[in-house]
């Protein structure tokens, strides 16, 4: 008995049951280079062979000037998209000043919805996490921290639907973007 | 009289050095004293933490002791019977039910948990479990990222010149190398290219002039080479009209008479160089190959000296570490027996995540440029099919 927990305490877990986000296939080796390119890096994937070692090197090596360009564009297009409302709002209402400030603060806020704020609750829905854990997982998420304790779809006892993991992608890609950007607004401000 | 002026010279080359230092010093610093707070908190926090058996972990505990109750002392009889169980029941194991928080959450370790949290690194094999404790976290987080941010991109500029001026001095002793083996005429134009590229390093900070903007978007067709000529052609005007413009820089500073004057200018410079920063960043102009190039040689040097006393890595895991480290992504998987000796090679780790971020910076520049190429390549192509003819 002691053994077992011995083993445990020093890191070696067993290569059991799990889901398909834990295996080396498709969908798994998916989601294992989205968190490598974003440098979120979670860990509970990760190449043990050698020649996967080097391909991963040279895959972020790659990867993670394209996802930083791709983030950028995401961020101009949002910022676009906000402008251009900012605009319409004018003509119609001709506030001039007062617009484009309400519509930044719109922005701010819908974003920190979208991407803050109601996440967890689907996290809380398909992975039975409570509210904070799902706020907290998304935070990590995020900033690219990805410490890895929370992992979305490695429970194996829970069914996941089809679109899920393609919306959590989804997420993670648009939610960065607009952190980037928020980040560079505060930047901007304080400057 | 000289004797009184020495040390009066010496002592305000002093101050001048001083003051130059003093930004730097004074990002790097807070940085360290935040790391030292935030360690101190957390090692409080989590360290502190009551153990006590959950309900899952006496159940845990229970099924444990019924499946070796019925263990028989046949081992290979054991390994088939069990396996499933036994792999069932240790996977909803959880990892802080084994772990002391004291062990962990030592000084020490609460500073190596701080830094991987405002690098964004996050290897994962330490995390805040208590529900305060993730929240001092995300607020942590929060205020230690952009003051990450700010050091690196300070830091960065120091990197970039010193980059730029030995490629620069590399390239002029190729050129001069290259001088003596071809043709005047050949020469002639590499040498004003040259001399060119390194004036146009001079920075005068005033709303971007035509000249500027083609200057700055010269960096990135520069591989082309019927834009050479252009090139040079636009930067000997601009080194014209830089002689006879008046030097718009001035006048911020007043002539230095009087020492209160000369503090004030001092002042000034150094308010001066916070709004610079990240400016020389934007200015690098080195090849992406090189910057690899650098990368590998970096980390080879650290996955060389690392397996000294990791005794479980080998050099290629070592690299391998390394890399994954200084991307920021950290996975995790690789443990670490001894993070102290880490965390004293934390300069190494802020110069090698540097160099790794101007090498990404370059990248987007290069990738960008490529794009541009190939689209208005595919956009020259379907020209001839979009001519409309006026009837």
């Amino acid at each position: 008995l002691q053994d077992i927990i011995q083993a445990y305490k020093s890191g070696i877990t067993l290569q059991g049951n799990t889901t398909s986000l834990g295996k080396w296939d498709y969908s798994g080796s998916f989601f294992f280079s989205i968190s490598a390119i974003t440098t979120i890096g979670y860990g509970n994937l990760s190449p043990s062979t050698a020649a996967g070692r080097i391909f991963c090197i040279l895959f972020a090596l790659f990867g993670i000037p394209l996802n930083l360009i791709l983030l950028n564009e995401i961020g101009q297009l949002m910022l676009l998209g906000v402008q251009h409302c900012a605009h319409c709002l004018e003509e119609v209402f001709h506030w001039q000043k007062k617009a484009s400030f309400l519509i930044k603060t719109c922005a701010l806020v819908t974003g920190l919805l979208l991407f803050l704020l109601l996440p967890p609750l689907l996290f809380s829905d398909k992975e039975g996490w409570s509210y904070e854990e799902g706020f907290y997982y998304s935070f990590i998420t995020l900033s690219t921290i990805g410490f890895g304790d929370y992992v979305i779809g490695m429970n194996p006892d829970r069914t996941y639907p089809g679109w899920y993991k393609n919306v959590i992608s989804l997420w993670i890609l648009f939610g960065m973007a607009w952190l980037a950007l928020v980040i560079k607004f505060c930047i901007n401000f304080l400057e | 009289m000289a004797s009184t002026s020495q040390p009066l010279r010496g002592k305000r080359a002093c101050k001048k050095v001083f003051w130059a230092v003093f930004p730097h010093a004074c990002f790097i610093l807070s940085l360290v004293i935040y790391a030292f707070l935030g360690a101190l908190m957390f090692s409080h926090i989590e360290g502190n933490r009551k153990v006590n058996l959950s309900e899952e972990y006496r159940k845990f505990l229970q099924s444990l002791w019924y499946i070796s109750r019925n263990l028989s002392d046949n081992m290979t009889e054991n390994e088939e019977v069990f396996r499933e169980k036994i792999h069932a029941l240790l996977n909803t194991a959880e990892r802080d039910w084994f772990v002391n928080p004291k062990d962990i959450w030592t000084f020490f370790g609460s500073l190596f948990f701080c830094c991987t949290v405002f690098t964004t690194v996050g290897y994962g094999n330490t995390y805040p479990v208590t529900r305060i404790g993730k929240y001092l976290c995300m607020l942590y987080a929060l205020f230690g990222i952009p003051l990450m941010f700010l050091v690196l991109t300070d830091m960065g500029d120091i990197l970039a010149t010193v980059l730029s001026k030995s490629y620069n001095e590399f390239r002029k002793l190729q050129a001069k190398f290259l001088a003596s083996k071809f043709c005047a005429g050949f020469t002639c134009n590499k040498r004003d290219e040259l001399k060119s590229r390194a004036q146009s390093k001079i920075v005068i900070n005033e709303p971007l002039t035509i000249m500027e903007v083609l200057k700055s978007q010269a960096g990135a067709k520069r591989k082309a080479v019927k834009y050479r000529n252009v090139e040079i052609f636009e930067m000997l005007i601009a080194r014209e009209s830089e002689h006879m413009k008046p030097a718009k820089n001035k006048c911020m500073e007043r002539w230095s008479s009087c020492p209160e004057l000369a503090r004030g200018k001092t002042m000034s410079r150094v308010m001066e160089n916070f709004d610079k920063i990240g400016q020389q960043l934007e200015k690098l102009d080195v090849p992406i190959v090189l910057m690899v190039l650098i990368i590998f040689v970096y980390i080879s040097c650290a996955a060389a000296i690392l397996p000294k006393w990791e005794k479980r890595l080998d050099f290629q895991e070592a690299f391998y570490f390394c890399f994954i480290t200084l991307t920021t992504i950290g996975f995790g998987d690789t443990q670490l027996e001894h993070p102290k000796f880490f965390l004293f090679c934390s300069l190494y780790i802020i110069i090698g995540m540097e160099i790794v971020f101007i090498a990404f910076k370059l990248g987007q520049e290069r990738l960008i440029g490529l794009y541009k190429q190939v689209i208005s390549f595919c956009g020259q192509k379907k020209m001839p099919s979009k001519k409309i003819y006026p009837k």
